[in-house]
């Protein structure tokens, strides 16, 4: 028996690596190993108010951070009965499309980019492709400039509250986003082109079970009350627990999840594959000319669907910003339920995100914080795992390090959001009161 | 008394673009001053009073010239060039494979005049100036 490491993975966000049990000639195992230390947030909720939850929560990760607040905020709403207004949604959505451009150019650009064009980094990319890293500087920046306008800050912004919006945004700054989304597209549609130009390796092409949130009225979307599976199922976000149906592994802080005992996928490629029939626009375009069958079987496409929701987000901004214009402002909405239990979910630049409180008497008495990477960390071992088998019986050992790397850092993993302090008693968990 | 020769300023980080573009407005008989830095545009302005600008779009930034457009026609510093006919010209078409689409533009950016693609054609140039600043 023999083991083959990747050691650190670089340029994924946290800290994780695979390893891969060799014996007879054939893998054995695969493990992606998440081992950065627990940050223990869903123990921390307990005894806070549902305003300090909203605070506290998306400390978990500095990298989607408005998805971890707009998560929290829809499960407090959900819970305590709180209904938020046509504008409150609409800005919500676009502090949303503002993390969505910032988190995916970071991920295709500086992260993935170097993988294809065989540059050990983005900075090492400049001098022979300096309007790539030019775009890439400027389009996170903006992303960057909208979480602040919107959110506050930008990271972790405390301006999303339960029931509305501490600040609103005034009409010179929402006209400024709207002219600068406009004003990028030559450079948005390159880089749909750029990374759907890419020749992505051949990994295993297995076939993966996609799932993303179902936004209500037919649109694409990053929020919704339905989840929807690539083999037809759908449930209630309330439900959430039938999908997931956590477990644990021994090496690993992250929890698994398994839907009908097998793994799936969540992220920018399983709402483009779930959801892509509904682009329009350029986006649509774009989608309808670049997608193959090789999108639902090898998740390096991840950064090409990446690419097109960057599009999608710019075309999206201008239309927000058109019809919040032409709103009142409004006060912060008061909650008076005191106890209540409910979820929320959002989609996360890297796929569904879930959380769940149970709120009683004015306190939080348990939660529950589902992560993407926890819920696709199962597929990035099964693809790792047929991976390495194929590469290996080809006699192309030499190959698999650099190909577990590619695999799992296109899957765009937030290690430092997944992990969880886990207890494995005949693994099963010791909680309460989840759904 | 003789008419004043229009001066016309170009705003370009591309030392040979302005070069080249100096040539073929020289030739034309206009008057010519020229700023490499988006920088420096405010002292510039000041200084040679141009009566139209040529303005590059990529600088610093991937969006100085937007900036600076609006800027010179909003901005109380500078009132004296509100009504200063600007030309975009930009190399985005040839780096990217479209152009900027300034149809759309409207409140919170104040657009110019025209809009040409690197590289620039010496007579449609011509034309276009032709057409915003009748000698």
């Amino acid at each position: 028996m023999k083991t083959i490491e990747t050691g650190h993975l670089a340029r994924i966000e946290g800290h994780g690596n695979v390893v891969l049990s060799i014996d007879g000639g054939r893998v054995k195992e695969a493990r992606f190993q998440v081992i950065e230390g627990p940050r223990l947030i869903e123990r921390l909720t307990v005894g806070k108010t549902p305003d300090e939850t909203v605070n506290l929560v998306p400390r978990i990760c500095a990298i989607c951070s408005a998805s971890h607040k707009l998560a929290v905020i829809r499960a407090m709403e959900n819970a305590l009965g709180v209904t938020p207004s046509k504008k409150v949604l609409l800005l919500r959505e676009l502090l949303h499309m503002g993390e969505q451009v910032e988190s995916h150019s970071l991920h295709t650009y500086y992260l993935a980019l170097p993988d294809y064009l065989g540059y050990p980094s983005a900075i090492a990319l400049a001098e022979k492709f300096p309007l790539e890293v030019r775009i890439a500087l400027e389009m996170k920046a903006f992303g960057n400039t909208i979480l602040k306008t919107i959110g506050g800050r930008f990271i972790h912004g405390e301006n999303p509250v339960i029931g509305g919006f501490g600040k609103w945004p005034t009409r010179a700054e929402l006209t400024w986003i709207r002219s600068r989304a406009r004003q990028f597209m030559p450079f948005t549609l390159k880089t749909v082109d750029l990374f759907n130009s890419i020749a992505y390796p051949d990994t295993p092409e297995s076939d993966t079970v996609f799932s993303c949130l179902n936004p209500s009225g037919g649109r694409f979307g990053l929020m919704g009350d339905e989840i929807i599976l690539s083999t037809g199922d759908q449930m209630s976000v309330q439900d959430y627990r039938k999908l997931t149906n956590e477990s644990l592994r021994p090496h690993s802080f992250c929890k698994r999840s398994a839907y009908k005992g097998k793994p799936f996928s969540v992220g920018a490629l399983a709402r483009v594959n779930n959801l892509g029939e509904r682009l329009d626009g350029e986006a649509g375009k774009l989608f309808r000319k670049y997608v193959t069958p090789k999108w639902k079987r090898n998740p390096l496409y991840n950064n090409a669907a990446q690419a097109i929701e960057i599009l999608w987000s710019m075309e999206r901004i201008p239309q927000l910003v058109d019809e919040l214009v032409g709103l009142p402002d409004e006060p912060v909405l008061a909650v008076t339920k005191k106890t209540g239990k409910a979820a929320g979910a959002v989609e996360a630049p890297r796929g569904t995100l879930y959380h769940w409180y149970d709120v009683v008497d004015g306190h939080v008495a348990d939660g529950d914080i589902i992560t993407p990477t926890a819920q696709s960390a199962d597929d990035i071992e099964r693809i790792c795992f047929e991976s390495a088998s194929r590469l290996l019986a080809a006699g192309k050992e030499g190959e698999i390090v650099p190909m577990m790397n590619l695999i799992v850092r296109a899957y765009d993993p937030c290690v430092s959001c997944s992990v969880h302090l886990i207890r494995l008693d005949g693994g099963k968990e010791k909680r309460r009161n989840l759904p | 008394m003789s008419k004043k020769t229009p001066k016309i300023m170009i705003i370009d980080d591309d030392p040979d673009f302005i070069e080249a573009v100096s040539m073929i407005l020289k030739s034309a008989t206009y008057d010519v001053a020229s700023v490499s830095s988006p920088k420096l545009v405010g002292e510039a302005l000041a200084r040679e009073k141009p009566d139209l600008i040529l303005l590059d779009i990529m600088m610093d930034s991937l969006f100085d010239g937007f900036s600076l457009c609006n800027d010179i026609k909003t901005s109380p510093d500078y009132a004296a060039f509100h009504a200063t006919p600007i030309i975009f010209v930009s190399a985005v078409k040839e780096l990217t494979g479209s152009r900027f689409d300034l149809h759309e533009e409207g409140e919170g950016f104040k657009g110019p005049e025209a809009y040409l693609d690197k590289p620039v054609k010496p007579k449609e140039l011509l034309k276009k100036i032709e057409e915003l600043l009748p000698k």
